[in-house]
């Protein structure tokens, strides 16, 4: 049965909590610092949720979880003028087009999927195992586990972004280029 | 210099907490200054969001009976740092939700948390000179070495403080922060526990901690009341009023301890009398229980 669409009050939800917890965890390697990052995502969503448009709640908190993850790490050292870097304005909250895309887009994206490749993602994001879980249950080296989710998330990505209307793919560029500077 | 496909996958293997502490050290260094980078972190985070979330993701084939489930009780909500729980509180509230939360007691202590105790006790030494009543933390060990050991804060593993957190286990959650010395987060948890024996014990031990012993006096006094053979309390209102300088209280304390005779416990409650013993005026023995 499809889950209730997430509203304002399952920000503080209790498991999505631990969720956020265990990838800022793995983010920041560090207990105090993955609770800071966890407690300024779910403030900025609590004070942005006027822009939250889109389904998954989850997904949107995680975008916000990156941004900021990523303003922290470049707010540690010192700016190299001469390098290129993406500019994340530290109030983006939108989601890229391609991770709007409708539950059967995704599940369209998935099933193109090779069956190995699915298997590891459904292993990895549905039962939430690690590499070397994986490794066991599949009978493969561990080395190899990173390497084929890497394949299959980057082609999940590449479908999604093709499923996109024309018109969408645009727009998602155009604006990636302005963020380049 | 990495081909791009493996330049890729150290992200994903950064993501899923599958890089060596030093690998994940250099890959946040990196980061902030690689939009390749960046932009494959947002691959794995946001799929990671909308597959979680996608209804018709099919299990693995592989798949084996499910694992314990993470969602806590019902009408749980688990807790995170003050402000957080302060605005999801009020959103709640505005919700017409009942925040509800409750001592860990019924809880299975994860082993993930209970690894966690042992990793912060090297030495099979105990970081806090008070006692708790969380069972990895309520087994003897020897007291600290020194008192910076006993007072210096240590990293809680994020594994056993998201297991804590899965389970619902607050008590886990609030003694791991004791355990590790750091009395703000504990505090942080402390304000959403609900009423309970041992709860109220390892309060007392985080009031003792911050220094507020009219509190934590308070505390251990009720609770020995209505428990009066709770040694965990009679142990820290020992440690507690020996702090005052009320000596000949703190030895009946601690030689009431004694009498219950638990290994390595008693030991050193005699220890502790015999000590203060020593330092109690002439002629003026403690008087009678």
């Amino acid at each position: 049965m499809r889950k209730p669409t997430p509203g304002i009050h399952d920000i503080g939800e209790g498991v999505l909590q631990s969720e956020l917890l265990r990838q800022a965890g793995r983010l920041t390697r560090n207990a105090a610092d993955a609770q800071d990052l966890v407690q300024d995502t779910l403030e900025r969503g609590l004070r942005k949720y006027d822009r939250y448009k889109y389904g998954s709640l989850r997904t949107w908190l995680l975008h916000i979880m990156r941004n900021l993850f990523i303003d922290s790490v470049r707010r540690r050292r010192p700016i190299d003028p001469g390098v290129e870097v993406l500019s994340i304005p530290a109030e983006s909250t939108s989601l890229p087009k391609w991770a709007q895309v409708s539950d059967a887009a995704l599940s369209a994206a998935i099933a193109e999927l090779d069956p190995i490749a699915r298997e590891v993602v459904a292993l990895k994001e549905r039962e939430g195992c690690s590499y070397v879980e994986i490794s066991t249950r599949l009978g493969i080296p561990v080395a190899t586990v990173g390497t084929r989710l890497t394949r299959a998330r980057r082609k999940l990505r590449k479908l999604l972004e093709t499923a996109l209307p024309a018109s969408a793919r645009e727009e998602e560029e155009s604006e990636a280029d302005v963020q380049v500077h | 210099m990495f081909r791009f496909i493996e330049h890729a996958e150290r992200v994903h293997r950064f993501a899923d907490g599958e890089l060596s502490a030093a690998d994940a050290s250099a890959f946040q260094d990196h980061v902030g200054e690689c939009p390749d980078c960046q932009k494959e972190l947002e691959t794995v985070l946001l799929l990671r969001g909308r597959l979680r979330d996608l209804p018709g993701l099919p299990p693995a084939r592989s798949s084996r009976p499910a694992r314990p489930a993470a969602d806590p009780p019902p009408g749980f909500r688990s807790p995170g740092r003050r402000t957080v729980l302060a605005s999801a509180t009020l959103v709640a509230a505005a919700a017409g939700l009942l925040l509800v939360l409750r001592p860990g007691r019924d809880i299975p202590v994860s082993p993930a948390v209970a690894q966690a105790f042992d990793a912060l006790a090297p030495g099979q030494r105990r970081p806090l000179v008070e006692r708790l009543t969380y069972r990895p933390a309520a087994r003897y060990r020897r007291p600290p070495a020194t008192m910076r050991a006993a007072r210096s804060a240590a990293a809680v593993p994020i594994d056993a403080l998201t297991a804590a957190r899965d389970r619902g286990d607050v008590h886990g959650e609030l003694a791991l922060w004791l355990w590790a010395g750091d009395s703000d987060e504990a505090s942080t948890v402390a304000a959403h526990t609900g009423r309970d024996p041992d709860l109220d014990n390892d309060l007392a031990v985080l009031a003792m901690r911050r220094s507020h012993l009219d509190e934590a006096k308070d505390r251990l006094d009720r609770l020995l009341q209505g428990h009066t053979e709770h040694t965990a309390a009679l142990w820290n209102r020992a440690l507690l009023l020996e702090r005052r300088g009320e000596r000949a209280a703190a030895i009946r304390d601690y030689e009431a301890v004694a009498t219950y005779q638990e290994a390595g416990w008693a030991d050193e409650a005699r220890e502790r009398a015999a000590q203060l013993r020593l330092r109690l005026p002439p002629g003026g023995p403690p008087p009678p229980r």
